[in-house]
C-alpha cells in the first residue's frame, strides 16, 4: 500500500519535472514582458515534433535531435516576438486574442505538413530501475535529471550572466532598465526565444512518452497556466515546486480515481484557486 | 456642422435602407433558390451570427476576454439533445432546459470572473470550455457519445424551408435585442466599463452588476444559439465544444468590428456562407479563421466596420473634420 503510492510519487515527480519545465517558460515570458503568451502551447507542440522530425524521418540520435529542436524553437520565438508581438505588446487585450490565433495557425501548418495523425517516437533509452513498489523507466529518470539540469542551467544564466542580470532588471522594472542603457527590446526578444525554447525542451523530453498530434499543445498549455497561477505568477521556486506537485497529484488521481480524469483534475484545482486566491498557492497578497 | 448632421442622417437611412434590402432578400430566397444545400449553409449562417454577436455582448462591450465562447452554445446544444433523446422531454422542455444551463454556466463562470481582471478572465473561461471538451471527448462519454455524438434529437419543424423562417426570425429577434441592449444607456455603461473599470466605479456605477448581465446576455444567447443548432441538426457530436469553435466567435466579431453587435453579426453571416458554401475551402477554415484574426489584430483592430473612418482619415484632415 505504502510501497505503491511512494512509486507512483516517485514517477509522478519525474513527470512533474518536466512540467515544471514547460510552465517556468512561461513565467519567463509573464516575469520580463508582462505577456501572456496562449501559443506556448504551439511551440511546445513544435519542440516535440522537431524531435520528432530530426530523429525519426532524418535519423539524427536523440540528443542531437534534441538540442537541434530546442535552437529551431528558440529562434522561432525570435522570429514570432519580433513579427507578431512587439507591435502590440502593451495592448494586452490584444495580445492574448493574437497569440491564441497565431497557436492555431502553427497548429495547422504542422497538420499540413505533418498530417493530422498519431506519431510516436520510441524511448531512446530501455530498462527499468526497480525500487520498492514498482519500478521507474531508466529514460524517465534521465529526462527528469535533464530537466533539473536545465533549470540549475537557467538559475545560473538569471544570476550570473550579463544577460541574465539585463533579463531580471528588466522585469523589475523596463523603464529604469531602458534608462540604464539596457537594450530592453533585445532583452524581451531574447526572454520570448527562451521561454518558447523552453516549452520545446519540455516537449521533446516527453515526446517518447506521449502521443505526437497537431492540438497536442492545448493540455500542455492549460497545465503550464494552471502551474504558473497556483505558484504565483512569475515566481520561479514556486513554478518548479508547483509543477513537481501537478505531476504527482495527476498520477495519484489517474491510479486511484480513473486514468479519464485524470486530464481533468488539473483544470478544475485551476479554476478553484482563481476563484478563491488568485495571486496562487506561494503568491503574495497584492 | 449642418452638413456634418445632414450626412449622418443620409447614413442612417442608408443602414435602414440596407436592412431593409436584406430582409426583403432574406425572405425570399427560399422562394426564388429552392436548393436545400443553400439554405442550410444559411441556416447555418444565422445560428452562428447569434453566436457571434452574443460573444460580442460581453467581449466586445465589456471587454472582458472570453476565449471559451463555445461552452455556452456547446453546454446548451448537449443538454437539449441529452434530455430530448434519453429523458424523453418535450422538445420546448429540452430547449428551455438547455438555455437554463446556459445561463447557469454564465452564472458559474461569470461570479468567480467578477473579481478578475485582464489575463486571469481569459485563462478561466479557456479552462471552462476545455474541461467542457474533455468531459465531452473522453471522460464522460457514456453521456455524450464522444464522436458519435448524441443522435435523434427532435426538431420543431421539419424541412430547410420551415427552418430557414425560424432561424431567420430568431436570428433577427435575437440580434435586435442585444442591438438595443447595446445601444442603450446599459451599452454606454459597459464600454465605460471597458474604458476604465476604476473610473465607472468612482462614477458610483455598480460595475460588478453590469458585468454580469453582460456575462448572462452572452452565455443565454450563445445557449439559443446552440439549443436551436441542436434541434436543427438532430445530432449533437464534440465539434459543438471544440477550441476551434471558440475561436471562430473571435474571428467573426474580429472581421466585423469588435463591440458593434452588428459587425460579429455580419462577420458571421459572411464567412459561415463562404466557408459552409464552398465546401473544398473546409480543410482550411481554422488556418485562414486564425490567419485573419492575427492579420486583423495587427491592422485592422476595428475590424471592417471602422474601415469607413480609417479611409475618411486617411483621406486627409480637410473636409468635414476641419471645422
Amino acid at each position: 500500500m505504502i510501497e505503491t503510492l511512494l512509486s507512483l510519487t516517485v514517477n509522478g515527480v519525474l513527470i512533474g519535472g518536466l512540467y515544471a519545465l514547460a510552465a517556468l517558460g512561461l513565467t519567463i515570458v509573464l516575469g520580463v514582458m508582462r505577456v501572456i503568451n496562449v501559443s506556448h502551447g504551439a511551440f511546445y507542440m513544435l519542440g516535440a515534433y522537431f524531435t520528432f522530425l530530426f530523429s525519426i524521418m532524418l535519423g539524427f540520435n536523440y540528443l542531437t535531435s534534441f538540442i537541434l529542436s530546442a535552437a529551431l524553437v528558440f529562434a522561432i520565438g525570435v522570429v514570432y516576438e519580433r513579427l507578431l508581438i512587439k507591435p502590440i505588446r502593451k495592448e494586452e487585450l490584444n495580445v492574448l486574442i493574437l497569440t491564441f490565433a497565431a497557436a492555431f495557425v502553427i497548429e495547422e501548418i504542422v497538420k499540413f505538413a505533418f498530417g493530422p495523425r498519431y506519431r510516436n517516437i520510441p524511448p531512446y533509452l530501455s530498462g527499468t530501475v526497480n525500487i520498492p513498489g514498482g519500478s521507474v523507466d531508466v529514460q524517465r529518470v534521465l529526462s527528469f535529471a535533464i530537466a533539473i539540469a536545465i533549470v540549475a542551467l537557467l538559475f545560473a544564466v538569471l544570476r550570473f550572466t550579463k544577460i541574465g542580470k539585463a533579463m531580471r532588471m528588466v522585469a523589475e522594472d523596463e523603464e529604469v532598465a531602458g534608462i540604464l542603457g539596457i537594450n530592453v527590446e533585445k532583452v524581451q526578444m531574447f526572454s520570448f526565444g527562451f521561454g518558447a525554447m523552453l516549452a520545446a525542451s519540455a516537449a521533446a523530453l516527453l515526446s517518447p512518452i506521449y502521443l505526437l498530434y497537431p492540438s497536442m499543445g492545448w493540455d500542455p498549455l492549460l497545465k503550464a497556466f494552471a502551474i504558473v497561477i497556483f505558484g504565483g505568477m512569475g515566481s520561479i521556486p514556486g513554478t518548479v515546486l508547483t509543477g513537481i506537485i501537478f505531476g504527482v497529484a495527476e498520477v495519484l488521481t489517474g491510479y486511484y480515481i480513473s486514468p479519464t480524469w485524470k486530464t481533468v483534475v488539473p483544470f478544475i484545482l485551476l479554476i478553484l484557486i482563481i476563484s478563491v486566491k488568485p495571486t496562487g498557492l506561494f503568491g503574495e497578497e497584492e | 456642422m449642418m452638413a456634418g448632421k445632414l450626412s449622418s442622417i443620409t447614413f442612417l437611412n442608408r443602414k435602414l435602407l440596407a436592412v431593409l434590402v436584406y430582409l426583403i432578400a432574406a425572405s425570399i430566397i427560399p422562394l426564388a433558390v429552392p436548393s436545400i444545400y443553400i439554405l442550410h449553409v444559411l441556416i447555418l449562417a444565422h445560428i452562428f451570427v447569434i453566436y457571434a454577436a452574443s460573444w460580442d455582448i460581453l467581449t466586445g462591450y465589456t471587454g472582458q476576454l472570453n476565449l471559451g465562447h463555445a461552452m455556452f452554445f456547446g453546454l446548451s446544444a448537449y443538454t437539449v439533445a441529452i434530455t430530448n433523446t434519453m429523458l424523453n422531454f418535450p422538445l420546448i422542455l429540452s430547449v428551455v432546459v438547455g438555455v437554463f444551463s446556459a445561463f447557469l454556466l454564465s452564472l458559474i463562470v461569470g461570479i468567480p470572473c467578477l473579481r478578475l481582471r485582464g489575463p486571469y478572465l481569459a485563462i478561466t473561461t479557456f479552462s471552462f470550455s476545455w474541461i467542457l471538451f474533455l468531459l465531452a471527448s473522453s471522460a464522460m462519454i457514456w453521456l455524450s457519445g464522444g464522436e458519435e455524438g448524441v443522435r435523434g434529437v427532435r426538431t420543431f419543424v421539419v424541412g430547410s424551408v420551415p427552418n430557414y423562417y425560424l432561424s431567420l426570425v430568431l436570428m433577427i429577434v435575437s440580434v435586435l435585442i442585444l442591438y438595443r441592449i447595446a445601444n442603450s444607456e446599459t451599452g454606454l455603461i459597459l464600454k465605460a466599463i471597458k474604458e476604465d473599470e476604476d473610473a465607472a466605479m468612482a462614477c458610483g456605477i455598480n460595475t460588478t452588476k453590469y458585468k454580469l448581465l453582460a456575462f448572462i446576455l452572452s452565455g443565454v444567447f450563445g445557449g439559443i444559439a446552440g439549443a436551436f443548432y441542436a434541434q436543427y441538426m438532430r445530432i449533437v457530436t464534440v465539434d459543438v465544444v471544440t477550441l476551434e469553435l471558440s475561436a471562430s466567435a473571435i474571428t467573426f466579431s474580429l472581421i466585423g468590428g469588435i463591440g458593434t453587435v452588428i459587425g460579429p453579426a455580419i462577420g458571421a453571416y459572411i464567412l459561415t456562407i463562404l466557408f459552409e458554401g464552398f465546401s473544398w475551402l473546409a480543410d482550411y477554415r481554422i488556418l485562414i479563421y486564425n490567419l485573419i484574426i492575427v492579420a486583423f489584430v495587427l491592422f485592422l483592430p476595428g475590424g471592417l466596420m471602422s474601415l469607413r473612418e480609417k479611409i475618411k482619415a486617411e483621406r486627409g484632415t480637410g473636409g468635414e473634420e476641419g471645422e
